[in-house]
């Protein structure tokens, strides 16, 4: 028999037996109403329950953290043995024939590059523009996973943008308490209300921003199927304000 | 230090605790409160219980996406129960018989 490891699972088990069992001998025997009501609301907790157990992770979130710290380290000793210190662009999986990832130009530029409309190799190493020096390093993030929850929507709204960043960092893996997006003059402005991330400092958030950055970057991108570089992000009590900038796409 | 890294002392309840629990909280004070009326059937127990199911739920939503499709389902469940008690509540009304 398949051991039950998610609490959600096991608490909804429990409360349809006791919901069921409840209702029918508050109807049949005891014929009293407050308890066939309550043996009814036990029963819709129960289905509540085993909806949430089904969207629980499979895999510990201790377990989650050690494979992804592992993994930003590996990619921030490479970014930083070769010294990179330019702002990495985050480009939606239609330029890169698999998932959303970001570019980190070799060559530091205070402009982030404009992109042409193609699809990058699956390289660590690639060539993103005609001129011999545009080359860069794609690295898979850790907005990677997550962006592809999210479907591309080129006009998409502010409300659209809110709406599925929220659902990532909020619905899924439950990083903050809200979001507010606002579009500005090219730039998107993402409020994240009560951030819940603890991380070392790398080398390679020079580059990519913070893992929110990243997160809530990947999404963007994905969204809007443009190529999108964290401007600047600012933190204070209970809020962290991410600026992007849409880089766009040379046709 | 440019990246502020924030350390939790106690971890918040999450959104699916929260959920669960305020609806618990929601149907537990209801159920309190109509049992001072003998006279509310289980009907209006029942409509409650699922005017209340869908404010929670869209107050705490979005969750998971595999978490939100059998929310929905249940929701869809809940409104045809909801339909039902409607409709023998207006027959009620216009024939006369009371079905429930």
């Amino acid at each position: 028999m398949k051991t039950i490891r998610n609490s959600f699972t096991l608490l909804g088990l429990c409360l349809t037996l006791a919901g069921l069992s409840l209702s029918l001998i508050s109807y049949v025997i005891l014929q009293s109403t407050p308890l066939t009501a309550l043996g009814f609301s036990t029963v819709i907790l129960s289905g509540v329950s085993l909806a949430l157990g089904k969207g629980q992770p499979k895999i510990p979130p201790e377990a989650s953290a050690i494979l992804l710290q592992s993994g930003v380290e590996n990619v921030s000793a490479i970014v930083e043995e070769l010294g990179l210190k330019a702002k990495a662009v985050y480009v939606p999986s239609s330029m890169t024939a698999g998932k959303p990832q970001a570019l980190i130009p070799l060559h530091s530029n205070p402009h982030p590059p404009q992109l042409e409309n193609i699809i990058l190799p699956k390289r660590l190493i690639v060539k993103h523009g005609p001129d011999a020096e545009d080359l860069g390093l794609l690295v898979t993030t850790p907005g990677s996973a997550v962006a592809g929850m999210v479907t591309a929507k080129t006009d998409a709204t502010e409300g659209d943008l809110e709406t599925a960043v929220t659902l990532v960092l909020v619905g899924t893996i439950n990083l903050a308490d809200g979001i507010r997006v606002t579009k500005e003059e090219g730039l998107i402005r993402v409020e994240i209300s009560n951030p819940r991330l603890e991380y070392r400092k790398m080398w390679v958030y020079e580059s990519l921003g913070s893992p929110f950055a990243s997160i809530v970057a990947s999404v963007v991108a994905e969204v809007l199927d443009k190529p999108i570089a964290v401007e600047r992000e600012e933190y204070s009590k209970g809020k962290c304000v991410i600026t992007l900038k849409l880089t766009g796409r040379l046709p | 230090m440019r990246y502020h890294a924030k350390v939790n002392g106690a971890a918040p309840l999450k959104i699916p605790e929260r959920y669960v629990i305020s609806l618990t909280v929601a149907y537990a004070l209801t159920t309190f409160a109509l049992s001072f009326y003998p006279t509310s059937g289980l009907d209006l127990y029942v409509s409650l219980y699922i005017v209340e199911y869908f404010i929670l739920t869209l107050l705490h939503s979005p969750f998971n996406p595999k978490a939100q499709k059998t929310v929905n389902i249940i929701g869809y469940a809940l409104f045809g129960i909801f339909v039902v008690i409607v409709t023998m509540k207006v027959l009620e009304i216009l024939v006369g018989v009371s079905f429930l």
